[in-house]
């Protein structure tokens, strides 16, 4: 393992925990709305979250370059705020891996809320909880496994994020270079001992993550309903 | 009488339907100017049907290596061409352009509010600036040896390859950056034609990949005054034959 290479694995981890932080700060609300909401937004919010899924990650990076460009509304806010620019940051590549691993930790918290017995909650209200108390003591740890669920699986897939980075990143070691882009170099350089060797720590990382989320939840049924793609 | 001409047409319209097209992979920044070669040739040889793959050169080296089914290979350098050739997998090899260089910077003015467009222009630039990965991109390789020489510390963005350089520069994420010249052939704002005795220059080779009659006459072809005049139309110089 080169220098270059322990700074991409450091820098991979860094940006997957700070992006799965963010999301589960993020995420919580909009999962719990998104389960016990009856309003007619509600479906058009569900699609709008999803979309990640379905759009190209180096179409997805295109637009946010776009969006991050210094007289965009976004870069011009940035900019005001921090003084630097987000396209070519770690800070962009946090941004940009929040909306690209979104539904993989909303998903599995959405449907979390959802599988609990509407009969707990009468019997929480029946007892006079105060609703704050019932989501805390009541809600939340009957969800834990959809919170397990969501954090490897946002960490995993912000860890294999390529084509949003490839677009958005500029390469820079210690700063944008993450695990696969480092990879790509060393298949497209054709140093293939380098790549073989990243490519087996990011395998590792990976499987233990999946390994654990299976083991958690006891069922694979569930992790398959949050469209997981390799 | 009738029906012998219809039988011998049918024959020969199915024998073009059926010709295998000539599969022509290309590194990215040839591809426009290779489908004009194309359809240019198409023109002389009405026959002539093929296909086109682009990618970075090292991509394509990488799919050939491992018996991709290409009959011609554009690389944008020419390593690679050479190496194809040693190891067997090419018959032939040579040089088909030579990329031009150029340091753009559309929003640049000088104190005057005027465009500036020599190499001043690079000598005094102090902000962050782009060029392709010289690990991958012929183009990048140049415009490193350039930042060498300057050595200041203004800040490297490192783009894929010579398109995503203009991509940085076109959506105003970036101020300035090296790309080739054949990406436009007319730059807006500033910018610095960099001279082919400040780097090692981008050599462009093609490889001969199979004995496809089609493909041996189309990279034939290649050294043709009509080939020759749309390849320095855009943007690409000749090589020193």
């Amino acid at each position: 393992m080169s220098d270059a290479e322990y700074q991409a694995i450091i820098l991979s981890v860094k940006l997957a925990t700070i992006s799965c932080l963010i999301l589960l700060l993020l995420g919580t609300p909009l999962a719990w709305w998104l389960a016990r909401s009856q309003s007619k937004l509600k479906h058009i919010v569900e699609a709008v979250v999803a979309l990640p899924i379905v759009l190209p990650p180096t179409v997805l990076g295109f637009y946010l370059l776009i969006g991050f460009a210094p007289n965009s509304f976004l870069g011009q806010w940035w900019q005001a705020i921090t003084g630097s620019q987000l396209a070519f940051s770690f800070s962009g590549l946090v941004f940009a891996s929040c909306l690209y691993s979104l539904p993989f930790v909303v998903q599995p918290i959405q449907s979390a809320f959802k599988q609990i017995e509407p009969g707990v909650l009468d019997a929480a209200k029946v007892l006079r909880m105060p609703r704050w108390k019932q989501l805390l003591s009541v809600e939340l740890p009957l969800a834990k496994s959809g919170f397990i669920v969501a954090m490897v699986l946002g960490f995993a897939h912000t860890l294999g994020e390529f084509g949003v980075v490839l677009m958005i990143g500029g390469n820079i070691p210690g700063e944008t270079q993450v695990i696969a882009i480092a990879l790509f170099d060393h298949v497209e350089s054709l140093n293939f001992a380098a790549a073989h060797r990243l490519a087996l720590v990011l395998l590792g990382i990976s499987f233990f993550a999946l390994l654990l989320t299976y083991g958690v939840t006891g069922a694979k049924k569930r992790v398959g309903s949050v469209g997981v793609k390799f | 009488m009738v029906a012998r001409l219809a039988c011998i047409v049918a024959v020969f319209v199915s024998s073009i339907a059926l010709a295998k097209p000539v599969t022509i992979a290309v590194a990215a920044n040839f591809k426009q100017t290779l489908e004009l070669l194309a359809e240019d040739f198409k023109s002389q040889h009405t026959e002539f049907n093929y296909r086109i793959s682009s990618a970075s050169t090292g991509i394509l080296y990488n799919q050939i290596s491992h018996g991709a089914p290409f009959d011609l290979f554009f690389s944008a350098d020419d390593i690679r061409p050479k190496q194809l050739v040693e190891e067997g997998k090419a018959r032939q090899q040579m040089a088909y352009a030579y990329g031009q260089l150029v340091f753009w910077a559309p929003n640049f003015l000088d104190k005057n509010g005027d465009k500036v467009t020599d190499s001043s222009l690079w000598d005094n630039w102090e902000q962050m600036y782009a060029y392709a990965n010289p690990k991958l991109a012929p183009y990048g390789l140049a415009a490193e040896q350039l930042a060498k020489q300057k050595n200041n510390d203004a800040k490297i963005v490192l783009a894929n390859n010579v398109s995503q350089v203009f991509q940085f520069i076109s959506t105003g994420n970036v101020a300035a950056g090296f790309v080739a010249r054949s990406i436009q052939t007319d730059f807006n704002g500033s910018y610095w034609l960099v001279p082919q005795d400040l780097h090692k220059g981008v050599a462009q080779h093609v490889a001969l990949l199979s004995d496809e009659s089609q493909a041996i006459e189309f990279y034939n072809y290649l050294l043709s005054e009509n080939a020759q005049t749309i390849i320095t139309e855009n943007g690409y110089l000749l090589p020193k034959i």
